[in-house]
């Protein structure tokens, strides 16, 4: 069991490289490795999700090998890169969620026809890098696998996108590229100034690790972090380190421009894969690094970081409102929802945490899901363009009514995971913003004006008559809505199923945070 | 040291035995294909293939050897020197199995079969000579036979006047050399280095002045040599001039063996002091690293802009011997010279691995232009693979033997103190970005023009690039491989 996160990383790439040696013309049998590619890692980080210990503190399911050593890294400190992976409570939910969206966007990649090959290579080492990014227990292999993602996101869009998908790789590329060079500045800098902490401290702390002191291995980085503490000066300028790559990574105003552009530009297994779990990443690391690793510096720009959280609520909202491209409007849509997740994680405490998680598992299955049900739909009509849509409903009874029931999830309608997430995260912030998280409230209504308004222009109205002889789901397309809203229902109806592994992390967390 | 002044059979053996393997092989190789009729010359690089591995397998038998049994009163034999010169066959083996896959386009008569092996010599010697005489002889071995092989190409006027460029700037950068070495003859009496390096522990501030100017000018031909900014003009017009396998010589064999003979001399010499110049070196480090990325960005001819990261690659490589300065500890030496080595070893299969993409692409379709690459996914997927993951070795992504070579770079220059000079190597590697993913979207995203057919490429050339994936991925994967051998080196003795 210990090795299973490392073997949801292996499967993918095994499945990326066969498909590199089936012939470009057997597509069923690429098509049926890509599948296995998803499906197994899955199966592996669900019986990882069931196994889990929440009574148990600490990260699980420890796995490490020893990439590289140096023995005079710094200060006389040898320093060991590992190619490691662990989870808790907050990046167990995360690694399900890669698992299932990518199962989706599998089937969901069926319907390519063109350079099919190359989809399922860049797909399997996109979904590769997704679950190692959640599952890494070392900075190295953290910002490996992010770079993994970068890469295969690159070629996703600029070979398979739409007319201007050479444009839309590019600003990808450069926004992304960016945040992943501040990040890694950031990581550096967490590692020296722990290890510098650690010098001095293990004089009288004992760390059972001694003379690795210098370490990029997040289990003893957060071990640490429970016994020394970094000064205050150098964790406020670190966590303006983190938060700038994180406010780039998650799109958040003013670095918003390049997601409705990628999203816009995306095929649609590619778009749920972004939606559906590449933009949780920025969050989870500023869970991770920022609040779990610098919880002064998070609280000296406490109400900043709340106030930027507002501002990408409120100016997603209003601009999805302007959208007339369904893509564009999920992608503001999911700015606004990201946005939440950020003020959440400015009230440093136990029920914003819980909640922000809840949020991106939430979101997650959402967005992937509104993109899975647009995309079928424009499939059929040729169209993502609202005002181009209407009456749907009448010709395809199956895909609407799906496509409601996921913008009233992201609405929050009670009984589904959307608003189990935004209750326990606004209550939450609300302890810690009263005024702020009033203001961040209207843009849940906004959400219920731009989706709902969005909604009737799609599936209601006069039938146009073009789209009267529309097939609806078809068998493959069954598996995606029936998997997706049976599990945005579930976390609705039964919040203890994501609850009870995502508590214990969090409530030590916050306990420490003072929240 | 041995013993006696007379020079015996086995001294000379022992202390410069793969030199003489090589230089024995290129006299008869040099006799043999003279004697070849011109049709049939098709083996003599073979013969020299067959040399350089005769010389890396002596080269082998001298790690950790005991200095004093086996080196000369002008030659150390030391591991330092030993790993330089297993880089440098290495990379020579190469460079000639690329020249052999490259045949068909008659750009390089059958000379370079031994003139290659004579500027390998040279290389060689730079980086274990102790004497300035001898260190001497093998820089112009090197440079005298890299001058002709620029202009080897005798249909090409590009390639004639990137040689007689290479000669004159080569000249005059060996010229300030010698005569920054004079001086240090003078203070000291002696052309050896040990004495050199003795005398100067008492009389540096005697001589100070002669000293620094000594100094300045060897490190200006230096910079000359492995094309540092800002003496780097040169570079961008040899490469483009000269036959892409000399142009990747000249990229690796002779960077390298200079970069050797800097590490060697500047450390045994000037080290003491190193804390009054490493400035001088670490914005040489600077300048290189913006002027080669930066520069990159505006090339539409691959040649160039290669010869521009390989300009870049230059200030990577002299970060480590800059960052020095606030700490010449033994464990800080030991760290930067693998660092260097590593990356060397890294920097020989990415580049070689490049310069054998480009040559097959550039020639099917006539062309030096980044279009050359257009849609190359589409003609031969498995070239394109190949080019894409060079570039991103040479961009430093990781899995990619350049990441892990600039990891180590980094933690040498933060180990040191020298935090900016990291920073520098990440913000100019930002930029490498650019141009890198340039070629790459390129070879991906757009649609071939004109003729659609597969790019020919032939066995031989396919070998270096399998040879050259292999390198570089297995340094990426399993860099700790390399590093544990590199920790178990006894560098200087």
């Amino acid at each position: 069991m210990a090795d299973v996160l490392f073997l949801t990383v292996l499967v993918p790439i095994i499945a990326a490289l066969l498909v590199l040696f089936i012939s470009p013309s057997a597509k069923s049998v690429i098509r049926g490795v890509g599948l296995l590619g998803a499906l197994i890692p899955l199966i592996f980080a669900l019986l990882a999700y069931i196994d889990y210990q929440t009574v148990q503190s600490g990260l699980q399911y420890p796995f490490a090998l020893t990439w590289l050593q140096v023995p005079n890294a710094w200060l006389n400190m040898p320093l060991t890169v590992q190619f490691g992976f662990a989870a808790d409570g907050i990046s167990m939910p995360l690694i399900l969620l890669v698992g299932v969206v990518s199962l989706m966007a599998a089937i969901r990649s069926f319907r390519v026809e063109n350079r099919v090959k190359s989809h399922y290579f860049w797909q399997m080492l996109l979904v590769s890098g997704l679950y190692g990014v959640f599952g890494a227990n070392d900075l190295f292999t953290l910002f490996f696998f992010l770079e993994v993602t970068l890469v295969a996101c690159y070629f996703l869009i600029g070979i398979f996108g739409n007319e201007r998908r050479h444009y839309a790789a590019t600003k990808f590329l450069i926004y992304r590229g960016v945040a992943s060079v501040v990040l890694l500045a950031g990581f550096i800098g967490l590692a020296y100034q722990y290890a510098a902490t650690a010098l001095p401290a293990s004089a009288t702390v004992y760390f059972s690790y001694a003379p690795h002191l210098f370490t990029l291995s997040i289990s003893r980085l957060l071990s640490e972090a429970t016994q020394i503490v970094v000064p205050q000066s150098i964790q406020g300028p670190l966590f303006l380190v983190f938060l700038l790559a994180v406010l780039i990574e998650e799109a958040f105003v003013p670095f918003h421009t390049w997601l409705p552009d990628t999203h816009e530009q995306s095929d649609t297994s590619t778009n749920m894969l972004i939606g559906g779990a590449l933009m949780k990443i920025g969050l989870y690391i500023l869970i991770r690094f920022a609040v779990e690793m610098l919880p002064q510096g998070l609280a000296q720009y406490q109400t900043l970081v709340g106030v930027l959280g507002v501002i990408s609520i409120l100016y997603g909202a209003f601009a999805a409102i302007a959208q007339k491209d369904w893509r564009r409007l999920i992608a503001f849509s999911s700015i606004s929802h990201m946005g939440l997740v950020l003020l959440a994680i400015a009230a440093m405490n136990e029920i914003g945490l819980q909640g922000a998680v809840f949020m991106l598992v939430s979101s997650g299955l959402l967005t992937a899901l509104m993109f899975f049900t647009v995309g079928a739909q424009a499939e059929r009509t040729k169209t993502y363009s609202l005002p181009m849509l209407g009456g749907l409903s009448k010709s395809l009874p199956v895909l609407s009514g799906v496509m409601l029931v996921a913008a009233l999830g992201l609405v929050g309608l009670p009984g589904m995971s959307g608003f189990i997430s935004e209750f326990t995260l606004f209550v939450g912030s609300f302890s810690a913003f009263p005024w702020l998280s009033a203001i961040a409230t209207l843009g849940m209504i906004f959400a219920a004006l731009y989706l709902l308004y969005a909604m009737q222009r799609t599936t209601f109205g006069p039938q146009r008559t073009e789209y009267d002889t529309l097939v609806d789901a078809r068998a493959t397309e069954w598996v995606p809505l029936v998997v997706l809203v049976a599990l945005v229902v579930w976390i609705g109806v039964y919040p203890s199923v994501l609850g009870d592994v995502v508590h214990g992390t969090v409530q030590a967390i916050a306990s420490r945070i003072g929240g | 040291m041995s013993a006696s002044g007379f020079l015996t059979w086995t001294g000379a053996w022992n202390g410069l035995g793969p030199e003489m393997v090589l230089a024995g092989a290129a006299f008869v190789i040099m006799i043999v294909e003279f004697l070849t009729p011109a049709g049939k010359k098709a083996f003599v690089p073979w013969l020299s293939l067959i040399a350089v591995l005769g010389s890396l397998a002596v080269v082998l038998t001298r790690f950790g050897v005991s200095l004093t049994a086996y080196s000369l009163q002008v030659n150390a034999v030391d591991d330092f020197g030993s790993i330089i010169k297993v880089v440098l066959l290495i990379a020579t083996f190469l460079v000639i199995l690329l020249a052999i896959g490259t045949r068909k386009q008659k750009q390089l008569p059958y000379e370079y079969s031994f003139l290659v092996l004579f500027a390998t010599v040279g290389a060689m010697i730079l980086s274990s000579a102790m004497d300035l005489i001898l260190l001497y002889v093998g820089l112009e071995l090197l440079s005298i036979a890299s001058y002709v092989l620029v202009a080897l190409n005798r249909r090409s006027a590009r390639s004639a006047e990137g040689g007689l460029k290479y000669l004159i700037i080569g000249s005059i950068a060996s010229a300030c050399i010698l005569y920054g070495l004079s001086f240090l003859y003078g203070i000291s009496g002696s052309t050896s280095i040990g004495a050199i390096a003795g005398t100067l522990q008492t009389q540096w501030d005697t001589y100070s002045g002669l000293v620094y100017l000594s100094l300045a000018l060897v490190l200006g031909g230096i910079a000359v040599k492995i094309s540092a900014a800002p003496f780097h003009l040169w570079t961008a017009d040899v490469y483009e001039g000269a036959p892409t396998p000399v142009t990747a010589y000249l990229a690796v064999v002779s960077k390298a063996a200079v970069l050797a003979f800097f590490l060697r001399v500047f450390i045994e010499i000037f080290g003491p002091k190193m804390g009054s110049w490493d400035v001088l070196i670490a914005w040489l480090a600077v300048i290189t690293m913006v002027v080669g990325n930066v520069g990159a960005l505006t090339q539409r001819n691959i040649k160039r802009m290669l010869a521009y990261s390989s300009i870049g690659q230059a200030g990577y490589l002299l970060i480590p011997l800059a960052s020095l300065g606030a700490n010449a500890a033994t464990p800080a030496v030991e760290q930067m010279l693998s660092s260097t080595v590593f990356y060397l070893f890294a920097y020989a299969f990415m580049t070689i691995g490049a310069f054998a993409v480009y040559h097959i692409v550039s020639t099917a379709r006539s062309s030096e232009d980044v279009d050359a690459f257009l849609g190359l996914y589409r003609r031969s997927p498995w070239l394109a693979g190949a080019m894409t993951v060079f570039l991103l070795s040479l961009a430093g992504m990781p899995v990619m033997a350049g990441f892990f070579g600039k990891f180590m770079i980094f933690l040498t220059a933060f180990n040191n103190g020298q935090y900016w000079l990291g920073v520098i190597l990440f913000a100019t590697s930002a930029i490498a970005f650019y141009y890198y993913f340039g070629i790459i979207k390129a070879m991906f995203t757009r649609e071939p023009m004109g003729d659609q057919d597969r790019v020919p490429s032939e066995g031989v050339t396919n070998a270096v690039i399998v040879l050259c994936i292999a390198g570089t991925l297995f340094l990426g994967v399993l860099p700790n491989t390399l590093m544990s051998w590199l920790g178990t080196l006894n560098w200087f003795g």
